[in-house]
């Protein structure tokens, strides 16, 4: 500090950055334990609400309010909040489009993105994860990613007919 | 000023009470839950009211739907919305009116007075004050990234502030900025964005609100 002042400064600086990204890294993490938009509002609007916060481009089409079990809701949530994860980290892309259908006895939700594909269900990796999620409740995940993309997701979870 | 405070926490209900009195103004009245909210907005129509999000009766979202649905009834009514967290799609539905006479903070910043007060006066005058963390998400949401990237890091900080609903004058304050500098960077920044510098304030905030797609369908 007294030696070299300018360093100090830069340091000081930096530690600064650098607790306020940590707060909001935690407050992001916290609201992903709980999204609390997803109690309040539904599948519908929590992810109208995701995308707006999404560094992709993303257009979200559903058909009216539609309000399932809690435990579906997070499940369905947290899926589409991995494929938009997936589409900027892994496919580069800079666009995505989610459309939620609501089918006789199923939620059906469909999540595509403009990148270069390629993605593939490895028993390893996260779509294997998002899948064995979605079977706890007699959903499906299918994939299709040619290489070059681009890449379409449909996740399938069975509801009481209404 | 009369200020309505719908807030279901006693101590914070009567905190904000007891501060909005020192400052020199009059709370009419006060309401705990949703549809109470919405009666005590149509009956007295404060100049301001500080509404809670979430109350009973199902402590989800009655305060903003109390406030959405008074503004339907009266035009341009002034709210000013608390939440625990803060969604950009909240703010969005407030401001989509385009009426202004709205704000939107996280609950901590009652904490700190001065700032608070001044929040509601805004709202009170038809302006709006959006909360920092709000700002920032939709400066950083994918759309409007690429498009702020022409602006210089302190015409960032200006077009942030101006999107909390600030004046230039208190924009000045908070950057500790001349009057030529904060003119010299509003009229680059605007230019730069292609946005018309509107002369009243609430205009020119929702202007840039608007251009950052907070408002609009």
């Amino acid at each position: 500090m007294e030696t070299d002042p300018r360093q100090a400064k830069a340091l000081l600086k930096e530690a600064r950055v650098g607790a306020a990204t940590s707060l909001s890294e935690l407050r992001e993490l916290v609201r992903g334990i709980n999204p609390p938009v997803l109690n309040e509002r539904g599948l519908v609007d929590a992810v109208r609400a995701m995308a707006m916060d999404s560094p992709l481009e993303t257009s979200v089409a559903a058909d009216g309010e539609l309000r399932l079990g809690p435990p579906i809701e997070t499940a369905v949530y947290f899926g589409i909040a991995e494929l938009l994860t997936n589409a900027v980290k892994h496919a580069a892309a800079t666009r995505a489009e989610i459309t939620i259908t609501r089918e006789d006895t199923a939620v059906v939700v469909l999540v595509e993105d403009n990148g270069r594909g390629g993605a593939e269900v490895n028993a390893e990796g996260g779509l294997a994860g998002l899948r064995r999620r979605l079977a706890a409740f007699d959903g499906t995940l299918e994939i299709s990613s040619p290489v070059g993309g681009p890449t379409r997701a449909r996740m399938t979870v069975p509801c009481e007919s209404l | 000023m009369r200020i309505l405070v719908a807030e279901d926490l006693y101590l914070l209900r009567d905190g904000m009470v007891r501060l909005i009195e020192a400052y020199g103004h009059e709370v009419v009245a006060t309401a705990t839950t949703g549809p109470e909210t919405l009666d005590a907005l149509l009956k007295w129509r404060p100049d301001v009211s500080v509404i809670d999000v979430r109350m009973p009766p199902t402590q989800s979202d009655e305060g903003l739907r109390a406030a959405l649905a008074a503004r339907r009834e009266v035009p341009g009514l002034p709210v000013l919305i608390l939440s625990q967290h803060v969604e950009q799609l909240y703010a969005r539905e407030l401001l989509t009116d385009g009426a202004g006479g709205v704000g939107y903070l996280l609950k901590e910043s009652v904490f700190e007075a001065d700032q608070f007060i001044d929040a509601l006066e805004r709202v009170a005058a038809g302006g709006t004050a959006m909360d920092p963390a709000v700002i920032s998400k939709l400066l950083s949401s994918g759309t409007s990234n690429k498009r702020l990237d022409r602006l210089t890091e302190r015409e960032l900080d200006v077009l942030s502030l101006m999107a909390e609903g600030l004046s230039n004058q208190a924009i000045r304050e908070r950057l500790f900025l001349s009057e030529s500098a904060i003119s010299k960077h509003t009229t680059s920044l605007f230019g730069k964005l292609g946005i018309i510098d509107d002369d009243t304030s609430n205009r020119r905030v929702l202007a840039v609100l608007t251009y950052l797609g907070l408002t609009g369908s």
